[in-house]
This record gives C-alpha cells, sequence and structure tokens, in this order.
C-alpha cells in the first residue's frame, strides 16, 4: 500500500493505493475520525426484561441497540 | 434504503444498497465490530464482555423492514475461530439458531425466502474475519430457490431426494456420512470443489428435523469445513449456502408445490481451484451462464475425502 497525497485548491488530499491483488490487501491503517473505524451502537437495552426464552437447548435474550436494531443472544441452557 | 430493480433481460431483481458501500473493511483485530465490548476497549456491536451466539440486525443492511432483512449471525466471541473450530455443542447450538431465525423471518410478512450463508476468506468479498454468516429475508423468491422448484416439477417430485438417490448409487463422490446426512461432491458441480451437504430424509427446512438431525448437520457440516481445511493445508475459502423451502407470503398461503417446494440442504462453493490458483466466474460463466471447471467432480471427490478422513 502507497500513500498518495497532492494538493488541490489549497487543500492536502490523501489517499491511500492498494495492490491490485484482493488478497494483498492489508487493513486500512487507523486514523482519528476515520468513519470506517467509528465504533458501533455501544449499548442495547433489554427489550422485555427477560432473562431468556426457551428454544430447544437456548436461552433467547432479547435487546435493542441504542440505534434502535434489534440484539439477539444465545446461550446454551447447559452452560 | 435499498431500491429494488427489475433486470428485464435477465428476468430477475437487482438491489441496490448504497449504503454498504461505507461498511467496515478488514479493520484491524483491535477494532473488531463483532468481539466483545471488554472493558478497556471501544465499543463493539456486542456490548457484552462475553457471549456464545449473538444475531443482530446489519447495520448496512441490503434489506430492512418492511421489505425484507438483513442479520448478521455471531458464531463465538473468539475472534480467531472459525465454523470448522468451534466445539460440537456450539456448532449444534448455531443450528438451533438458524432454526429460530428461518421459523422468525419467515413468519413475517414481507419475507418470502430465508437465506442462511456465509462468506469465508477475502476471496470471495470477505470484510470482516471474525467468525461469523449472515442471514438475508428476501422480500421476493430469488433466482436460485426458484430454479430449485423448476427441477422439481421437472424430475416430477423432490429434485434433491432424486440426487441424493443418484449420488447413493454412484457412491463414488460421497465424502462423508452419518445417519442423518449425505456429504458429496455433486455429478455436476459448478466450482472445482464444490460439495453439497444434504438431509437423507426429506426434510423441507431446519424447522422439520428433529434435534438428533440438527446434531448430525452440525457434524456434518464441521467434518467438511475440517476436510476443506486440511486439503491444501490453509483456510479454505467458500460461501457456504443453506437452501430451505420458501417461507409462506400473503400471496401464497399455502407454500409451493408438492414438494413443500425444498430440502434441506447446504451448498459450499469455493473458489479454490488449487492451492493457490482461483477459479473466476468469467467470460462463459457470467456471459453465457455455462461454468467451465478445470477438475473432474470424481478426482476432487478423492482429494476431499482423503482430507475429511484425515482432518476428523
Amino acid at each position: 500500500m502507497r500513500r498518495h497525497q497532492r494538493i488541490h485548491g489549497g487543500r492536502r488530499i490523501v489517499r491511500w493505493v492498494y495492490p491490485r491483488h484482493m488478497n494483498a490487501k492489508p487493513a486500512r491503517p487507523e486514523r482519528s475520525g476515520d468513519r470506517e473505524q467509528t465504533p458501533p451502537s455501544g449499548r442495547a437495552d433489554e427489550k422485555d426484561g427477560s432473562a431468556g426464552e426457551p428454544f430447544g437447548p437456548l436461552a433467547v435474550r432479547r435487546l435493542v441497540k441504542d440505534d434502535g436494531r434489534a440484539l439477539i443472544i444465545y446461550r446454551g441452557v447447559e452452560s | 434504503m435499498s431500491e429494488l430493480r427489475y433486470n428485464e433481460l435477465r428476468g430477475e431483481q437487482v438491489v441496490y444498497a448504497i449504503d454498504r458501500q461505507e461498511r467496515t473493511f478488514l479493520p484491524a483485530r483491535g477494532h473488531c465490530p463483532l468481539c466483545p465490548t471488554r472493558p478497556d476497549g471501544s465499543p463493539t456491536e456486542i456490548p457484552l464482555p462475553a457471549f456464545e451466539i449473538a444475531v443482530f440486525d446489519n447495520r448496512f443492511p441490503a434489506f430492512r423492514s418492511p421489505r425484507g432483512a438483513a442479520e448478521v449471525v455471531v458464531y463465538t466471541d473468539d475472534h480467531a475461530a472459525s465454523f470448522a473450530t468451534l466445539a460440537p455443542e456450539r456448532a449444534e447450538a448455531l443450528m438451533w439458531v438458524w432454526r429460530h431465525r428461518y421459523l422468525e423471518l419467515g413468519a413475517r410478512e414481507d419475507v418470502e425466502y430465508v437465506y442462511i450463508f456465509e462468506n469465508r476468506g477475502v476471496e470471495v468479498g470477505v470484510t470482516l474475519h471474525h467468525p461469523h454468516g449472515q442471514i438475508y429475508g428476501y422480500p421476493f423468491l430469488p433466482p436460485v430457490p426458484s430454479l430449485e422448484l423448476a427441477a422439481d416439477a421437472r424430475l416430477g417430485g423432490c429434485a434433491p431426494c432424486r440426487l441424493l438417490e443418484r449420488e447413493l448409487r454412484d457412491a463414488s463422490r460421497i465424502l462423508y456420512e452419518n445417519e442423518a446426512v449425505l456429504v458429496y461432491v455433486p455429478h455436476a458441480a459448478r466450482w472445482p470443489y464444490e460439495a453439497h451437504v444434504a438431509m437423507r430424509e426429506h426434510r423441507p427446512s431446519l424447522l422439520d428435523c428433529t434435534p438428533g438431525e440438527l446434531a448430525l448437520l452440525a457434524g456434518a457440516l464441521q467434518a467438511l469445513t475440517r476436510g476443506y481445511d486440511a486439503l491444501f493445508d490453509r483456510p479454505f475459502p467458500y460461501v457456504m449456502a443453506v437452501h430451505q423451502a420458501p417461507t409462506p407470503s400473503p400471496e401464497r398461503p399455502e407454500g409451493y408445490g408438492p414438494a413443500d417446494g425444498g430440502h434441506l440442504h447446504v451448498e459450499f462453493y469455493p473458489p479454490l481451484r488449487t492451492a493457490e490458483k482461483l477459479k473466476f466466474p468469467a467470460g462463459s460463466e457470467q456471459g453465457a451462464g455455462t461454468f467451465i471447471s478445470d477438475v473432474l467432480p470424481e478426482e476432487a471427490a478423492a482429494g476431499l475425502r482423503e482430507a475429511v478422513a484425515r482432518a476428523r
């Protein structure tokens, strides 16, 4: 991966150039404020206060993330 | 929000989900959004310090209510694991999770087909390495299950049942079997190391399986995926596609056809043709729709069978 930099309209434009072969493509480097590294919704509240409804050998716990998306946690009842 | 457009020339829907362009792409391990949220780390999709299996609405969905669903299924909180290396009881639990999602998503009026799948490896476009799969709830019946329904009609009954009989008679492409499941390279495999994992008895979906059959299905899937990893002694990329019956919709409350419109089987499409070379769907495959393979299914089966046995 190479870092290309140029000045356009008084602003510095930076872009990363990856090797062509997909297998060689590394993770994008971390930068503060990078949208791809923005943490996803980090909280979740119990949807119904249930500790886990049964489904076969599983306990199913339903939560709602703080952006409104559903999160379901499955746990083996023996564990 | 995604947009559906009908491609008249191909007779199929195309989904435009432009928000997905911004999805997380191969993040550093410390920023994996599918890992547990550690007290000293940054928040992730799963705000718990540990978990067994988690399912959540995809942050970058191809489909969302009221026109379908897109979910992520995280198999484990162990970032370095894979489906093949899960403990057997965890793999079995995953079958129940799939069954639960098929039941709940299939009951929705805006979902006509529940498709469970896993993309493994950057060779097939994976953007997160943490072991996980996905579930799409399509608001329409996609082309591949439609083709399987057409095969049922052409063969005068359940097509996978007929093909299982053929594979059992021939026996040259069988990789693994147990009381409930047969694993084989199909007679006309399209990918060099394609394999199918099929229920021996006619089971339209995971809902029709007994608990014992679900455990045996998990065992067969792990036997195959471990064999794949042993074949070239490297993590083996694949697309894993769970094919089941379409779910009833308001237009089709009774489902599809005399064969219940499906026979639970899992198809694997690995892109490798050697340890280092990929099979690309190119001119003939994309432009004419005809696969040209470099490997005979019987030869692929011989190598894979040995790898499956070695990996057990």
